[in-house]
C-alpha cells in the first residue's frame, strides 16, 4: 500500500525523481538519465533501509522546501545546501528521524552541487521502461516527466520491516568536493582521430566548466583539442562520462542524459568512480585530468563497492587489498572479506592503489601485495 | 607455431574499451547494408545470452556499444562472449522492414540551414529538395534522442560535415543532414547537423511498443509538403488522433 508523505512547498531550482538509470532502450535512443551522482545515490538509499536502485530526488543548487505527511527516515547526501529540519540544521550523509507536518528546507550551497534525498520505502511514481528517472526532454519517467512543482503530493511505499536509521560507519567521511578538481580518464575509444599532442593538451591544461552544462554534458572551455583530420566519425554509441570533441576543439563531456549515440570523435571517457564527482563540479569551476589504466579503474569501481556494501552492513571501511594471481580482495580491519572474488585477469601489479569511498580519497593506508 | 587459415567469412572485430563499464565493438568502416546486417547480427546474438553482465547494447551503423557491469564480468570474458557472439553470422535474416512516406515542409524558417546548403553546393534550393526526397533511405540505426533515425546514404551532392559548434537547440521534428546522412530530431535537442525542413510527424511515443515510428531496417521517403497550410493539417491531424 502506498501512503502519501511528502508535499512539495516549493520545488527548488530543478529538483526531479531519479533512481539508477534506464537501461535496456538506447536501442530506440532513450537515454539512460538516473542520479548524476551515483555513489550519492546509492548510499542516500542504504542510510535510509532502502535497497540501492530505489527512486530518490535529485536536488540541484537551490533545494526545496518540502512538508512530510507521514513519519518516515530520510537522508541527504551528495551536496551540502544547508538543510534545515523545522529550522533546525541537520547533517547529511546519515538517516534522520522525520514526524508528520515536519518541514525540510535548503539554504546556501556550501559544497557540491547536486543533493539527493532519499525517503525509506523510496518515490513511488510508475515505472516506465523500466525506470523511475526522470527524462525531462521528452517528459518520461518520474512525475509525468517533469520537475517537482508546487503541491506535489508524492507517495511511497513504506519498508516490510523495522528500521533505527544508519549512519555512515566509523572510520568513514562523507565527501568533500571543494573547487579544484582532477577527475581521472581512461583514453579511447577514439584517441587515435586525434593529433598526437592532443592527449597532453587535455592532460596538462585546467578546463572552465561553461554555464552551458547540464544532465546532458558539461561543455568545457580551455585550450582547443585537435583532431588529426577532421572531427566527425561515423556516429556510434556514446559510453558514459565519453569526452567527445566537435570541430572547434572544445571538449564536451557526456554524462546522464547524454544521447545515446554521436558522431563528434571521442578521445577519452571519465572513469566510474570520478562520474559523481564531476556532477558535483559548478559551472564556472575548472578541472583537470589525469590518466589511469583500465584495471585501475575497475579496482577503484570495486573498492567504491565494498564501500558502499560497507554502509549497508555498518562495518569499518577497507583496509586492505590483496591481489593474488587472478584475484583480488577487499577487506575491512575485522578481516571481513567486502569484495566477492572478481577475476582479475588484466596483467596489474602496482605499488599502491588509492581506496575512494565516493569521491573522496580514503586516509587510511592500502596495503598491495604484489603477485610476484 | 600454428597459422590460422584466412576465414573470408569471418571479418575482424575490434572491441576498443570505451571507460571502464563500455566497450565498442567495431565491425567496419563504412556506412553500408552488409556492415549493417552483421551489426543486428551481433546484437541479436548478444541479447539471446541474456546475460546479466550486459546492461545495455547500443547498435550503430558499423558498431555495437556494449555497457557492461565490470562488478559482474572481466574483460576477458566479456570479450571472449561478444567474439563467440560475432562468429555466428547470418542469424538475421535481411528484412525489408516497413516503408514509410515522411512529408516534410522544406526551407524558410522550418530550414535555417538552406541556405549555408546552397552556398556549399551551388545547388539551388529546388534542386536540393529534389536530392533530398527522391532517395529511399536504410533506416541504419535509431539513436541520440528517443526516436532519432539515422537515414543512409544521402547523395553525394549534399555530403558537408556537421556544423563546427554545435546548436544549443534544435527544434523538434528539424529534418537534417551530415555528410552521408540524413535525421530527423524528434524533440527539441543540442545538434550539430544541418536543418533543411521540419516534418509534423510524431516521431516516439513512450506509450507504445516499440517507442519509436522508425525502426532499424525500415525504408523511409521524404514527401515535400507544398506550404504551410498542409503542415498544419497534417499537424492538427495528428492532434485529434491522440
Amino acid at each position: 500500500m502506498n501512503i502519501d508523505i511528502i508535499k512539495v512547498i516549493q520545488p527548488g531550482m530543478l529538483s526531479t525523481i531519479q533512481d539508477l538509470g534506464r537501461y535496456g532502450y538506447q536501442r530506440y535512443g532513450v537515454p539512460v538519465s538516473g542520479a548524476m551522482d551515483e555513489f550519492a545515490m546509492r548510499s542516500a538509499n542504504l542510510l535510509v533501509g532502502n535497497k540501492q536502485h530505489l527512486a530518490g530526488i535529485e536536488i540541484t543548487l537551490v533545494g526545496p522546501h518540502l512538508k512530510f505527511l507521514s513519519p518516515t527516515f530520510i537522508a541527504i547526501t551528495g551536496a551540502d545546501i544547508s538543510p534545515t529540519l523545522n529550522g533546525k540544521s541537520i547533517s547529511g550523509w546519515k538517516a534522520v528521524k522525520v514526524e508528520k507536518g515536519d518541514e525540510l528546507k535548503f539554504g546556501k550551497r556550501v559544497d557540491g552541487f547536486r543533493s539527493y534525498l532519499t525517503i525509506s520505502g523510496g518515490i513511488e511514481v510508475p515505472l516506465v521502461m523500466g525506470s523511475r528517472s526522470t527524462y525531462l526532454k521528452t517528459s518520461i519517467g518520474g512525475l509525468n516527466g517533469r520537475p517537482l512543482s508546487t503541491g506535489d503530493i508524492l507517495s511511497t511505499a513504506p519498508l516490510d520491516h523495522d528500521f533505527t536509521g544508519l549512519q555512515l560507519p566509523p572510520g568513514y567521511k562523507s565527501p568533500v568536493y571543494g573547487g579544484r578538481h582532477t577527475i581521472r580518464i581512461i583514453p579511447g575509444p577514439q584517441q587515435d582521430r586525434f593529433d598526437s599532442d592532443a592527449i597532453t593538451t587535455l592532460l596538462s591544461s585546467r578546463y572552465t566548466i561553461s554555464e552551458q552544462s547540464d544532465r546532458m554534458g558539461y561543455k568545457l572551455k580551455g585550450p582547443r583539442i585537435k583532431h588529426s583530420e577532421k572531427a566527425d566519425v561515423i556516429s556510434d554509441g556514446n559510453p558514459p562520462g565519453t569526452i567527445q570533441v566537435p570541430g572547434d576543439g572544445n571538449p564536451i563531456i557526456l554524462l546522464s542524459d547524454r544521447g545515446t549515440t554521436g558522431g563528434y570523435a571521442k578521445i577519452a571517457t571519465v572513469i566510474s568512480v570520478d562520474l559523481g564527482r564531476l556532477a558535483q563540479t559548478v559551472p564556472g569551476q575548472s578541472l583537470g585530468f589525469k590518466c589511469v589504466t583500465l584495471p585501475e579503474a575497475h579496482n577503484l569501481l570495486r573498492i567504491q563497492n565494498a564501500a558502499l556494501r560497507a554502509i549497508s552492513d555498518q562495518k569499518s571501511p577497507p583496509v586492505g587489498i590483496k591481489i593474488e594471481g587472478k584475484f583480488i580482495e577487499v577487506k575491512n580491519k575485522e578481516g571481513d572479506l567486502l569484495t566477492s572474488n572478481i577475476r582479475n585477469e588484466e596483467d596489474h601489479v602496482e605499488s599502491k592503489v588509492t581506496a575512494t569511498i565516493g569521491n573522496e580519497s580514503f586516509d587510511l593506508a592500502l596495503e598491495v601485495q604484489n603477485p610476484s | 607455431m600454428t597459422t590460422t587459415p584466412p576465414n573470408d567469412s569471418q571479418p575482424d572485430i575490434e572491441i576498443v574499451p570505451s571507460g571502464d563499464r563500455a566497450v565498442t565493438v567495431y565491425l567496419g568502416n563504412s556506412i553500408d547494408p552488409q556492415t549493417s546486417q552483421r551489426v543486428l547480427s551481433l546484437v541479436k546474438n548478444l541479447d539471446n545470452q541474456r546475460s546479466e553482465s550486459i546492461l545495455d547494447i547500443v547498435p550503430a551503423y558499423a558498431s555495437v556499444l556494449i555497457l557492461y557491469n565490470p562488478l559482474k564480468i572481466s574483460m576477458s570474458d566479456l570479450s571472449r562472449m561478444i567474439e563467440k557472439a560475432a562468429s555466428h553470422q547470418g542469424t538475421v535474416k535481411e528484412s525489408t522492414g516497413k516503408i514509410l512516406e515522411i512529408p516534410v515542409l522544406y526551407g524558410g524558417e522550418y530550414g535555417p540551414d538552406m541556405n549555408f546548403i546552397e552556398e556549399c553546393t551551388q545547388f539551388s534550393e529546388k534542386e536540393i529538395i529534389s536530392i533530398h526526397s527522391k532517395t529511399l533511405y536504410r533506416a541504419y540505426m535509431i539513436g541520440f534522442t528517443p526516436g532519432f533515425p539515422y537515414l543512409g546514404t544521402l547523395d553525394s551532392k549534399l555530403h558537408i560535415p556537421r556544423r563546427k559548434t554545435p546548436r544549443n537547440a534544435i527544434p523538434e521534428g528539424s529534418v537534417a543532414i551530415a555528410e552521408g546522412q540524413t535525421g530527423i530530431y524528434p524533440v527539441e535537442s543540442p545538434g550539430g547537423w544541418h536543418v533543411i525542413g521540419k516534418t509534423p510527424l510524431n516521431l516516439f511515443n513512450s506509450t507504445l511498443n516499440p517507442p519509436t515510428l522508425v525502426s532499424i531496417g525500415d525504408s523511409v521517403k521524404f514527401v515535400p509538403i507544398d506550404n504551410e497550410n498542409d503542415f498544419k493539417k497534417i499537424r492538427e491531424n495528428i492532434e485529434n488522433h491522440r
